[in-house]
């Protein structure tokens, strides 16, 4: 959010203060979730700071006698497009607006957005989503066939960030919702008996830790810009983890030809099916 | 019954009033106000709450403050020596190894711990002995650089 402002008002990022959410002093939003923030929570904050910059650019523009629309901010200045040394800081529009120091001025914008309803034959609608999260995992591992054990040796996630506005950031959270996700696909279970959470623990719901690491792993972040997102930027919160456990299946259909449809893909489950495709091949003579 | 508790946290000594059921956790918050240590499962599966004893990673959720009577305790505030952040701590920000940010400080007394006892840990020792510090954002790749780059700034530079 952050680099946001700062790129929209031509400021430093440093110069940039985020307050926590607050209810005293923070506006409504609903939740971090669906990887939305970076696309509906940084529309509303750019087109916040671009209010903000609109009427420093009045005061500006009337100051040096130029239209609104030539000028520029950045570098924590104001200046007319092609000749930067018709300028103020952005400290000098404060004052010119203002005519005194210590003064504010708040931006206010609301990112509303919209869907068109499925058809409820087709399944169809025009637009039933802001942005999709094309993702794509890949996976090499193998399987021991006499513990049903899965070891991951390769692991590469990809994703679309639209514009990555942190690409570091985007790199860290693809890698780690496919990770957190390998963990979903491999071994996270919530065991339930009559209706009571039987593992409602850390100590017995066990989480990826350093060693569910793969040997080799990557994130590759793939910028697409998107239409409508701030400077092209999109969620990318949950993209590496889409195609995880599709990708875990099929490179354990390909190393031992069995097909598990259920998620976590756990050695007990591998070993029964394994077995029930030997007994397959090999009927027992004894019992028939 | 509330009873006094003597040991030093941070270099530096403390006497306190505690109570025999109060855990580390609980006197190092809410009496000595230091916010770098987090709990995070309370049953000692996570590693958020770790601090050093007398230089070992211990869970001081599941500890009673008791038993640091007379023992040496070292949490992240105690780490930056003259207002420097100490080598670990600067891995870990060169690395950019911390997301969230909440299991930052455990993982950092681990690492310390850890390259106290072993200076020049194989990838599966690291793997090993950090297995006990969990990281939801997974950021756990950076981790294990940001050690890689302490443990390079540890053998070229004087300080520890």
């Amino acid at each position: 959010m952050a680099q946001i402002v700062a790129e929209e008002l031509g400021v430093g990022f440093e110069q940039v203060h985020i307050v926590q959410p607050d209810t005293d002093i923070t506006p409504y939003d609903t939740i971090t979730a669906g990887s939305r923030s970076t696309y509906h929570m940084g529309n509303a904050v750019r087109m916040a700071a671009a209010k903000i910059k609109a009427e420093l650019a009045a005061v500006v523009a009337a100051k040096l006698e130029v239209n609104p629309e030539d000028l520029v901010a950045r570098d924590r200045r104001i200046f007319v497009r092609g000749s930067p040394d018709r300028s103020m800081t952005i400290g000098q529009a404060f004052l010119a607006r203002f005519g005194s120091l210590g003064t504010t001025l708040t931006g206010e914008a609301i990112c509303q957005t919209t869907a068109l309803p499925m058809d409820p034959e087709t399944g169809q609608s025009e637009k039933c989503t802001e942005y999709w999260f094309p993702s794509a995992t890949a996976v090499e591992l193998e399987v021991d066939k006499e513990t049903g054990q899965v070891s991951i040796l390769k692991f590469f996630a990809v994703g679309d960030a639209g514009t990555a506005i942190n690409p570091k950031h985007c790199e860290q959270q693809l890698l780690g919702s496919a990770i957190t996700h390998l963990g979903l696909t491999l071994f996270e279970e919530m065991v339930f008996e009559e209706g009571r959470l039987l593992n409602g623990s850390l100590l017995d719901y066990q989480i990826a830790s350093v060693k569910d690491m793969p040997e080799e792993f990557r994130s590759v972040v793939v910028q697409v810009p998107h239409e409508s997102g701030p400077f092209g930027a999109k969620g990318v919160g949950e993209t590496g983890a889409l195609t995880v456990s599709a990708a875990v299946a099929n490179a354990i259909e390909d190393a031992v030809g069995i097909r598990i449809r259920e998620l976590p893909i756990t050695p007990e489950k591998i070993l029964r099916q394994l077995s029930a495709a030997r007994r397959e091949k090999e009927p027992d003579t004894r019992s028939s | 019954m509330k009873r006094e508790l003597a040991f030093r946290i941070n270099g530096r000594s403390a006497q306190l009033q505690v109570e025999d059921a109060d855990t580390l956790l609980e006197v190092l918050r809410d009496q000595l106000k230091l916010w770098s240590v987090r709990e995070g499962c309370g049953v000692g599966a996570c590693g958020t709450c770790t601090v050093l004893m007398d230089g070992k990673p211990v869970s001081s959720c599941l500890l009673l403050a008791r038993r640091a009577e007379g023992r040496e305790i070292l949490t992240v505030e105690g780490l930056s020596a003259d207002g420097q952040l100490h080598v670990i701590q600067e891995a870990f920000i060169e690395e950019r190894a911390l997301q969230c940010g909440y299991c930052t400080p455990g993982f950092i007394l681990s690492v310390k711990a850890l390259l106290d006892e072993n200076p020049a840990p194989t990838d599966d020792e690291v793997r090993e002995f950090l297995s006990g510090n969990l990281c939801r954002c997974a950021g756990y790749g950076d981790i294990i650089r940001a050690v890689r780059a302490a443990q390079a700034k540890r053998h070229h530079g004087t300080r520890v």
